[in-house]
């Protein structure tokens, strides 16, 4: 049994998938959260699945996170169509209930935040409301927790009734066009109505004439045009989206005053609450604050003072270095091995991978800290503060939203761009988006920092992090006069209220993160550092010899000139950048490998800081690069995604070592 | 009162706190039309500006007790009645 979860954004979707399945994906007080699709088993129901959609408003789509729901509606097979509805939006999530109803799939509307809006001193006759839609529906909370409502829902599950489709009484002229679209599709076979198709064709929705042949779409599009010229001559309304629109609206209309019942007399509190929200968002003090803010998450995640974060790190490594290192190492000592399989575990493996995964607590520490912030709905006011500064680079406010993802990982973040409706804008914001520093780099700079700027360190951290900030607004900037002239798109942001973040939430997203760093600890770096420890250990004369003789050395000699204006052009340097486009965490691993233990030896204070400046812009690992591939369809793009966070890198890490040079 | 050049209303000639009904999208691409009207600012919607932020460069609107924010650019494309 499949079942689709459908719904508008930010109605806590994601909430309710992760409170009726076992999983737990990521949650955000904002819209756009959800961009994949997922599926997960129902609990207590066995062999059923719900499949979590990008949330949206229409199932004609505005933006290309939105055309996954009409390509599942049309493609996929599924049991039930499941409607989250946020109840204090009752009369928006309706447009969308209203297309699904109309499809005449069995569907079940779940009113969800049912205690927000009690709250307001609401409630929904729910019963009412399912006779008047001809359809099922439940009242629920997905914020609490308790198992029996869990079971009241899949109960509603398994009863869901198929009934028939919905018909609104649309203007004459919109049900000729429909009639008109119907009759030309008369010989096609397909999985929905053709009605349905035909009144969303009508709405202009382009994710259907893939499933139709090519020589259709003319016609229809004739008929389109047709329709649209007559409703406006004939005074319907502005457009023919229009005029669907109104029909769904005054049918809303009446259905929301005869089930949403005022038991009490409330004052509507703002969203926008205006006493906080004076300060978050004052046009002087709104910037300050929110880098405030960062600053101090970004203390406590890496900082000396107040640092958990770097706290724990310590404890973290002490154990590794004092007990797990030194008793693996007298064990093996013990069972008589030694030399190279020795050196292997010890200096290869143990010191690869302890290398990158020391850094596991203050990566948790961060993204609880980031998610924390996500949750209260603050990141909408800070893409009100940002989008008169970030429009003038070609982005908007909102770019905002994959940014902050960035910092986690540019993957998700370059998945995040889809909410940007505008095809330009959406490009730029994938090219520039990979020099925002993804966790993957922190460890680079934890390394550097604590040897060479130990003094500095919340400072110099957040100077690379705006160093990355700044290389993606001025190559926006480049890119939005050169490439993507007129990218400059509208801007519109909804307000969400401030919310109490679930902490349990809150936990499992940090939780989430540390499994994938371990994750990837133990086979992508356990991998590369194994590679990398043979390669540097054999060459041509055979195991065991000087390093310098090694394969890995040969090879990177011939690279590692390219480095020398940088001040480091020596082959262990070249090798660490060359590896670290399997993963940047790789680069950690291996100058712990190739410097065995000693990175300080090889660098000076200067060569280190273009070092780091130069690892934290150059070339996307290589899950970008794949990602970047995808999402652009362009060669052309994902070449130029590579090649030209290489000539930046060059070029600012050249001219950082000119101008600290003098003072270094 | 400041009006436009035609004498018609648009978002911006609104005073804090003031309400007004949306009559028309003169200007504004389809495809930010429909996003406004999914989140109900519709043709005869009933908005109300709550506040000019930004050196008056975003407007945030109320409808149907959704808070939206606009740039002043597009709310010069939407007119209204009062």
């Amino acid at each position: 049994m499949i079942f689709l979860l459908a719904g508008n954004p930010n109605v806590g979707k994601s909430t309710f998938f992760n409170y009726m399945t076992q999983s737990h994906v990521h949650v955000g007080n904002y819209s756009g959260v959800t961009v994949e699709k997922r599926v997960h088993h129902i609990k207590h129901y066995e062999g059923a699945n719900f499949v979590d959609l990008p949330g949206t408003y229409n199932v004609s789509p505005s933006s290309e996170d939105e055309g996954v729901v009409t390509y599942s509606l049309l493609n996929e097979s599924y049991n039930g169509i499941v409607n989250i509805i946020d109840s204090t939006h009752l009369k928006r999530n309706l447009h969308l209930t209203l297309q699904l109803l109309e499809l005449g799939a069995p569907t079940m509307l779940v009113l969800n935040m049912k205690d927000s809006l009690r709250n307001d001193g609401y409630v929904i006759d729910t019963k009412k409301l399912a006779k008047k839609l001809n359809t099922n529906a439940i009242s629920i909370s997905a914020r609490n927790h308790d198992k029996e409502q869990q079971l009241e829902i899949v109960d509603s599950i398994k009863n869901m009734q198929a009934f028939k489709a919905i018909e609104l009484e649309y203007h004459p002229v919109v049900k000729w066009g429909i009639q008109r679209i119907h009759d030309l599709l008369r010989y096609d076979t397909l999985q929905v109505k053709k009605k349905w198709l035909a009144l969303q064709l009508l709405e202009g929705n382009e994710g259907i004439y893939q499933f139709l042949d090519l020589a259709k779409r003319e016609k229809i599009e004739e008929v389109i045009k047709e329709v649209e010229t007559r409703i406006i001559k004939e005074d319907v309304a502005l457009s023919l989206k229009g005029a669907i629109f109104n029909t769904r609206r005054a049918f809303i209309e009446e259905v929301v005053n005869e089930c949403l019942i005022k038991v009490e007399e409330k004052e509507h509190s703002k969203y926008f609450n205006q006493k906080i929200d004076r300060f978050m968002t004052h046009p002087a003090l709104g910037l300050p604050i929110f880098f405030l803010v960062m600053l101090s998450i970004y203390q406590v995640s890496f900082g000396g003072f107040l640092g958990l974060g770097s706290f724990l790190t310590g404890y973290f490594e002490l154990f590794w270095d004092e007990v797990l290192v030194r008793y693996v190492g007298e064990f093996l000592t013990l069972i008589d091995i030694s030399g190279f399989t020795y050196g292997l575990i010890i200096d290869g493996v143990l010191a690869g991978v302890g290398g990158v995964l020391v850094f596991l607590p203050q990566i948790v520490v961060l993204f609880f800290l980031l998610a924390l912030l996500e949750g209260t709905g603050y990141m909408a006011r800070v893409a009100i503060v940002m989008d008169r500064f970030l429009s003038k680079f070609g982005f908007n406010g909102k770019s905002i939203v994959p940014m902050i993802t960035g910092l986690g990982c540019t993957v998700p973040a370059i998945m995040a761009t889809r909410t940007i409706a505008n095809k330009k804008e959406r490009l730029l914001t994938i090219l520039t988006i990979p020099f925002i520093s993804c966790s993957a780099r922190l460890p680079i700079y934890v390394i550097f920092i604590s040897i060479f700027f130990d003094q500095y360190r919340a400072f110099v951290m957040m100077g690379i992090y705006l160093l990355g900030i700044m290389v993606t607004l001025l190559s926006a900037k480049l890119f939005s006069l050169s490439f993507f002239k007129g990218a400059g798109s509208n801007f519109i942001l909804e307000m969400p209220p401030y919310r109490l973040p679930q902490l349990r939430t809150i936990l499992y997203q940090a939780f989430e993160k540390a499994r994938r760093f371990v994750k990837k600890a133990g086979t992508f770096i356990l991998v590369g550092s194994i590679i990398l420890w043979l390669l540097s250990n054999i060459g041509p004369g055979g195991i065991n010899i000087a390093q310098e003789d090694s394969f890995l050395s040969i090879a990177s000699s011939f690279v590692a000139p390219i480095f020398t204006p940088l001040g480091f052009g020596n082959w262990q340097a070249t090798s660490s950048l060359v590896s670290g486009f399997l993963a940047k965490e790789v680069v950690v691993s291996s100058l712990e490998i190739l410097y065995m233990g000693d990175i300080a030896s090889g660098f000076s204070t200067l060569s280190a800081l273009t070092y780091v400046v130069f690892a934290s812009l150059y070339v996307p690992c290589i899950s970008a690069v794949a990602t970047i591939r995808s999402e652009t369809a362009s060669n052309k793009w994902t070449i130029f995604s590579m090649v030209y966070p290489f000539v930046v890198a060059y070029i600012v890490a050249l001219v950082v070592r000119l101008i600290f040079g003098l003072f270094i | 009162m400041m009006m436009t050049r035609s004498g018609k209303l648009n978002i911006t000639d609104l005073e804090k706190m003031e309400t007004a009904e949306v009559i028309s999208f003169d200007g504004l691409d389809p495809v930010f039309v429909r996003r406004l009207m999914d989140l109900g600012i519709y043709q005869s919607a009933r908005i109300t500006v709550l506040n000019k932020l930004s050196f008056d460069r975003l407007f945030l609107l109320e409808v149907d007790n959704v808070e939206i924010c606009i740039r002043r650019d597009d709310a010069e494309k939407i007119e209204v009645r009062k």
